[in-house]
């Protein structure tokens, strides 16, 4: 008789089987016991996790002749035949090769025939989610309403491939991964009937592993009954998994941490040429710096991380080298690698690269020091004397000069002169209004009077020169200009800004295009004779032009 | 005897072995391993086992049995390939079929299913119920690259045996034992080269003129650095000229900037790959190690590239201008 693997041998044959899943197994005993059986049900869950045991278990307890409060007997000739099956009354289809619309067709026509010996006819309808649309939809209409003889069970691992119009017609039930407790209670019960001695921490392991299914599992174990010759130890599993011990991983971020690259080169050449493979390698090492930032991050990282505290402590003394932002960085570095390593065909220099692309981030500036030190520079720049401020006491030096000395016949102007090299433009005398301002002086606006502030809003201002201070409107808000320039607003302006800047100013309001007029009498002013000849003196520039009587 | 002509793979041996030995043999496994690394071989080795006229498990390797399935003429132990770039699910529906049928010979049948990796979608879900319970007499043997890509469910009902890369030393021996009028330096040469695959270590000791055409490649490495545009473009000409061995050439490209990379930390020569290369490697090692870094991840952008069928001359000027950037910064 040909060996059978363990998680054949071990399929479950009763509800009281089943590991985890309670939610499943009490809704379904309770449905049998009282009579309410639904015609269709759909399970789904990862693989592993007793899906088709389940859907077999319950075509058994609907056909069972002697029933035990819900459970099926196993003893009865129609159980037997279900769990060999043979019963001609419980067809277990494969979905996945049977997926066309032809075979339901087929279903459907032998559906009607009534069961050859049990109660019922049972359909479990195995990997659903590989039918043809098509199928599916010929399908619908005996799935909504069998013959009152037919069960329909069908079991997934992707739900989300089915129609909705299948979902709504099943009972659905959600099986859970197993958790690593529940697995390692079941493995134990297995071992003990397989004349082996297993390592609990081997045990552990291998549920870990497992990743929530059972059937994973037990092949597993299978592996490591076949190689371990009676005695399992850790060591057994860790090669059967190809899984590097932790040093390795500390022993490489060691080096990073040192700098000291050769050391880490040298230990990936050691694991290459011990064979190990490199994909499950770096597998692990996205593992590590993940517990290195959960133990970083996390108070009490107990629970989160799987280990003892020894471990726990060593990965807190490792990671305390690392900021939490380079450990980021890292585990985004590790995570485009593993997607290379998927083809690449040289993982050996993708490791490689790999680990000098690690080295380097703890060589590149912090993003965070990088802020600090443009905070500390922000900080520095708010606390020197403002421009305007600056070029004030810089012109008093050189004499500044007015308008009121010098007029002319032609216009009063003020002629506000500046060493050339100084100057680059009018900007540089008058002063910004800096944008947080502008929005505190906006908001203050808002509280006092709200029709002013939707009209200010669309101005900008362009700068304050001495006490005026001068808002640009573009072209298309003549009307807010317009309401802008009513007495009654420029008053609520003025009393903003000065709540706000601490200065007395006055409203002066112009749309975009006004500047060019500024622009033509600045030409006009420079043919003046009486302007060349004080520009030919002091070798200024005219900036501004102001008439007398705005000034007095 | 076939399980000592197995070269290095100690591990998966040692689970198949001890399967055997202790009746437990599994119904489905599946082989990872790279490329070329003996995964099929190792199939057949263990299908001689299950089937050998002598041994139950020691096959002998002379029966008749063994040598039909060691030459694939056996009509119980068969190879499935995809064809073309997938496997279909027609060539699954064929295994089912196959499989209902009762064995010709053999006492167990084997059906070896190579590259699952490349199944499609369809042909791996179909798979699914006959790997969890095939009829008595089956066993089947999967191979793949790698476990990415392949349905997590096929793996939950797989044993998975990893086949590891066979290491320098082991490679290096089998290489001299089966070559023995070679010098020391040219086995530790393709020993070096074939990282790890047996099958690739053959195919180079087959190669006649395998020292010239690498020269020929590392002078034109040598050069990228230092070239006018107008000469890269002559070298992606010429590159693009060699097609199926464009691939290769790439390949080698990459391990020139890694032995660079390596000689700059390490600072001498004994974790080169191209071993024979030493001079030259010292001579380029005038970039720094982030340099290299950069090239090498160019070069595996222009990889990309080309198997994602992008114009291949474009993509080697892109590769080659980029590389002749970053020496220069």
């Amino acid at each position: 008789m040909a060996y059978l693997a363990l998680y054949r041998q071990w399929r479950p044959q009763c509800f009281s089987d089943v590991v985890g899943q309670g939610h499943v197994v009490k809704t379904l005993k309770n449905e049998l016991e009282q009579g309410r059986i639904a015609h269709a049900y759909l399970f789904y869950g990862p693989r592993g996790t007793g899906k088709t045991s389940m859907a077999k278990i319950l075509a058994k307890s609907l056909n069972c002749i002697h029933p035990l409060a819900g459970e099926p007997c196993n003893e009865c000739e129609l159980c037997e035949r279900i769990t060999k099956g043979y019963a001609p009354d419980v067809m277990e289809i494969d979905a996945a090769s049977n997926r066309g619309i032809d075979e339901i067709r087929e279903l459907r026509e032998k559906i009607k025939f009534a069961p050859a010996e049990g109660k019922y006819k049972v359909y479990i309808i195995d990997e659903v989610h590989m039918m043809t649309t098509e199928a599916f939809n010929a399908l619908l209409k005996t799935l909504e309403e069998p013959p009152a003889h037919v069960v329909f069970i069908l079991a997934t691992t992707e739900p989300h491939k089915l129609p909705a119009t299948i979902l709504s017609r099943c009972q659905r039930f959600d099986f859970h991964r197993l958790s690593i407790c529940e697995m390692t209670e079941r493995l134990k019960e297995i071992v003990s009937h397989q004349n082996v001695v297993i390592d609990p921490a081997a045990l552990s392991m291998i549920a870990r592993a497992a990743e929530g299914g059972m059937r994973d599992a037990l092949s597993l174990l299978d592996q490591c009954i076949a190689i371990g010759e009676g005695e399992i130890s850790l060591l057994d599993v860790e090669a059967i998994l190809g899984r590097v011990s932790e040093t390795v991983f500390f022993d490489l971020l060691q080096a990073i941490i040192n700098d000291t690259p050769r050391v880490g080169l040298e230990r990936i050449q050691q694991l290459y040429d011990e064979g190990k493979d490199l994909a499950y390698f770096l597998q692990g090492l996205t593992m590590h710096i993940r517990n290195l930032l959960i133990t970083k991050t996390c108070q009490d990282a107990n629970g989160l991380v799987e280990g003892d505290l020894d471990y726990l402590e060593h990965l807190k003394n490792q990671g305390d080298a690392l900021s939490q932002e380079q450990l980021l960085q890292m585990l985004t570095i590790l995570g485009q690698a593993r997607s290379e390593m998927k083809w690449t065909m040289q993982a050996r220099i993708l490791l490689e690269t790999t680990f000098i692309k690690l080295s380097q981030i703890l060589q590149m500036i912090d993003s965070k020091v990088l802020l600090e030190r443009i905070e500390g520079l922000e900080k520095a720049i708010k606390n020197r004397p403002s421009i305007k401020e600056e070029s004030n006491n810089e012109s008093d030096k050189r004499s500044v000069l007015k308008g009121k000395t010098m007029s002319s016949e032609v216009d009063h102007v003020n002629l506000i002169a500046q060493n050339t090299k100084h100057t680059n433009g009018p900007e540089v005398l008058s002063e910004f209004i800096k944008p947080e301002q502008w929005e505190e002086v906006l908001r203050v606006i808002k509280q006092e009077h709200i029709l002013t502030h939707a009209w200010l809003v669309e101005g900008k201002p362009e700068k304050l020169e001495g006490d005026k201070l001068t808002i640009v409107f573009d072209k298309k808000y003549t009307f807010h200009k317009e309401n802008i320039e009513k007495p009654e607003s420029c008053a609520i302006i003025e009393k903003a800004v000065e709540k706000v800047l601490h200065k007395k100013i006055k409203v002066h309001s112009m749309l975009e295009k006004e500047e060019n007029t500024q622009i033509k009498k600045m030409d006009v002013i420079k043919k003046d004779p009486l302007v060349k000849e004080a520009l030919e003196l002091f070798g200024g520039e005219i900036i501004d032009i102001r008439h007398e009587q705005e000034e007095g | 005897m076939p399980w000592e002509d197995v070269i290095g793979k100690i591990q998966a041996v040692k689970i198949l072995r001890n399967a055997l030995i202790s009746h437990h043999v599994a119904h489905a496994y599946l082989l990872i391993g790279q490329k070329g690394v003996g995964k099929r071989y190792l199939a057949r080795v263990f299908a001689q086992a299950l089937n050998c006229e002598e041994s139950k498990e020691n096959p002998c390797g002379q029966c008749l049995t063994c040598l039909k399935i060691l030459q694939g003429s056996h009509p119980d132990v068969i190879t499935i390939h995809p064809e073309g770039k997938t496997m279909k699910i027609e060539q699954v529906r064929e295994l089912q079929k196959a499989m209902g049928y009762s064995a010709f010979e053999a006492r167990q049948r084997v059906y070896i299913v190579c590259e699952v990796d490349k199944m499609t979608k369809e042909a791996a879900n179909s798979l699914l119920k006959v790997l969890e319970e095939p009829p008595k007499d089956v066993v089947l043997i999967l191979t793949a690259v790698q476990t990415e890509g392949i349905l997590p469910t096929i793996l939950s009902r797989c044993q998975i045996v990893s086949i590891h890369d066979i290491s320098l030393e082991v490679l290096k021996q089998f290489l001299q034992r089966e070559n023995t009028n070679w010098p020391p330096e040219k086995v530790h040469l393709i020993a070096s080269l074939a990282d790890g695959c047996i099958g690739k270590a053959q195919q180079l000791g087959q190669n006649e003129s395998l020292e010239q055409e690498r020269n020929a490649y590392f002078d034109i490495f040598e050069k990228i650095p230092f070239s006018k545009e107008a000469s890269l473009f002559n070298i992606a000409a010429q590159w693009e000229g060699t097609k199926e061995g464009l691939s290769d050439v790439l390949e080698l490209l990459c391990t020139w900037y890694r032995d660079i990379m390596i000689y700059k930390i390490t600072h001498n020569g004994t974790g080169l790959f191209n071993s024979d290369q030493y001079e030259r490697v010292q001579k380029a090692a005038v970039i720094s190690v982030e340099q290299c870094v950069l090239s090498i991840d160019t070069i595996k952008e222009a990889q990309k590239k080309l198997r994602r069928n992008a114009n291949v001359q474009l993509a080697l000027e892109v590769m080659l201008i980029q590389l002749n950037q970053i020496s220069r910064r």
